[in-house]
């Protein structure tokens, strides 16, 4: 019997009839909204305070969207600046360290994530790395992904670059935050075509939502941002990487090893 | 691929009718009650995770861009509400729902088989198990896993072949994905 068999039994064991079920769940919750309304309606003298209530929620929406267009203008014209749009930060030169012959991989720097971390972090902030994970070989090499997180006040456009530092090759990103043009495609041993990039992207004006918020990994923290990267490292890599992240007003490097199923050798 | 997360709310919430809303939200309450239980063991609980994942459909559907993407985001939030519930210790305690081992309905050992193999599952950590409730136990396809765990294919295809060791490591993973 295949494993799938033995699970959807095993499963089926502990299911109880579902009959009905989902009138139920969908009419109670239905219901519950009703009786919140009839629950309204039946507050006739707090309508007065409610209206007052509203009127201040008016003038605040108010307020709201008039600062709100301040701040998008503000917002324009800081990226419409030198230094500040996408544009200027890939224009931005690398600085990523040099490694002599022998030289050990310069891991780190350490971050402090203050207890948000759950383990090992990198980098300086606003934004940290976790360790890579590398879980999937191709031909052309070897992919994994990582974690990063981004400071939640943190706002504008982030650029990730990385280099494998003893190859001296760019480290290829694939999947939803890459960017830039493609600089090259592969598939992998199922055949999904991967397309590989040089960049990758975070736009902390729309972080991920809802499904695995970062306080699920990293310790019920509300100050960071988590963004899952896919990232390729070609054939003959030592996993050595150095980021580059480039952002409004900053520029960090750190250094990470990856680690897992292995690198793809020459 | 577009990731759960990649579904934003737009800036103007598209009011759903009532009726409209139990059309759309009853096909998906017996997937979500059977990813519940799979993952939580607990009948009571694994109800009041789709309850409560109910509620926040009612709250976020309007906001959908794409709502043919419903039921891998609704799935998505259900096994977040089941995150959750783990978390609450007396679910793992004080199992008030239905027991792990339950008398044999078949044979002895096929019972005692689904029992250790429910075991091993409940023993895997929140993402592992979650990918191996859909992709065996609901049958959806790797993608689809992956839009609901929020991570990509090839990172859910590797989770999946990690469980499978963890579950059965003597056998040939092209042999347990079947």
């Amino acid at each position: 019997m295949s494993l799938r068999t033995d699970i959807q039994m095993a499963f089926d064991e502990l299911t109880p009839s579902t009959h009905g079920m989902a009138e139920r769940i969908v009419g109670s919750m239905l219901a519950n909204r009703s009786r919140s309304r009839a629950m309204f309606a039946w507050s006739n003298p707090l309508r007065g305070a409610t209206s007052m209530l509203a009127l201040i929620l008016v003038l605040v929406v108010a307020v709201g969207v008039l600062a709100g267009g301040r701040l998008y203008r503000d917002w324009s014209a800081f990226n419409s600046q030198p230094g500040n749009g996408l544009a200027a930060l890939e224009a931005r030169p690398m600085h990523l360290p040099v490694l002599v012959p022998g030289q050990d991989c310069p891991i780190g720097p350490k971050a402090d994530l203050q207890g948000a971390g759950n383990g090992e972090g990198f980098g300086e902030g606003p934004v940290f790395g976790m360790p890579i994970g590398l879980d999937t070989k191709s031909t052309w090499g070897t992919y994994g992904y990582q974690w990063l997180l981004t400071r939640r006040d943190l706002a504008g456009p982030v650029l990730v670059r990385a280099k494998d530092l003893v190859t001296g090759k760019a480290v290829v990103f694939v999947g939803t935050y890459a960017a830039g043009p493609v600089t090259g495609k592969d598939s992998d041993r199922n055949g999904f075509a991967v397309k590989q990039h040089h960049e990758a992207l975070l736009d902390t004006n729309h972080p991920p939502e809802d499904t695995n918020p970062p306080e699920v990994y990293f310790g019920g923290s509300d100050r960071l941002v988590a963004w899952q990267i896919t990232l390729g490292l070609q054939r003959g890599a030592s996993g050595c990487v150095a980021y580059q992240i480039d952002g409004p007003g900053f520029s960090e490097v750190f250094v990470v090893q990856a680690v897992g199923t292995g690198l793809a050798p020459n | 691929m577009q990731r759960v997360a990649d579904v934003k709310p737009s800036s103007a919430s598209q009011p759903v009718s009532e009726s409209t809303f139990a059309d759309l939200m009853k096909p998906l309450i017996e997937p979500g009650f059977r990813l519940a239980l799979a993952m939580l063991h607990d009948a009571q609980a694994a109800e009041d995770a789709v309850q409560e994942a109910s509620f926040t459909a009612w709250r976020k559907l309007g906001r959908m861009h794409d709502q043919g993407r419903l039921r891998p985001w609704f799935l998505g939030v259900v096994a977040n509400k089941c995150r959750n519930a783990r978390r609450k210790k007396w679910v793992v305690e004080v199992s008030v729902g239905v027991p792990e081992e339950l008398p044999a309905v078949s044979s002895e050992d096929r019972t005692l088989r689904s029992a250790d193999l429910r075991r091993a599952i409940s023993h895997l950590g929140h993402d592992d198990r979650l990918v191996v409730v859909l992709y065996f136990y609901l049958d959806m396809p790797v993608d689809e896993v992956a839009t609901v765990a929020g991570t990509s294919v090839g990172a859910t295809r590797a989770r999946l072949y990690r469980a499978i060791k963890k579950l059965r490591p003597d056998v040939a993973i092209e042999e347990a994905l079947r």
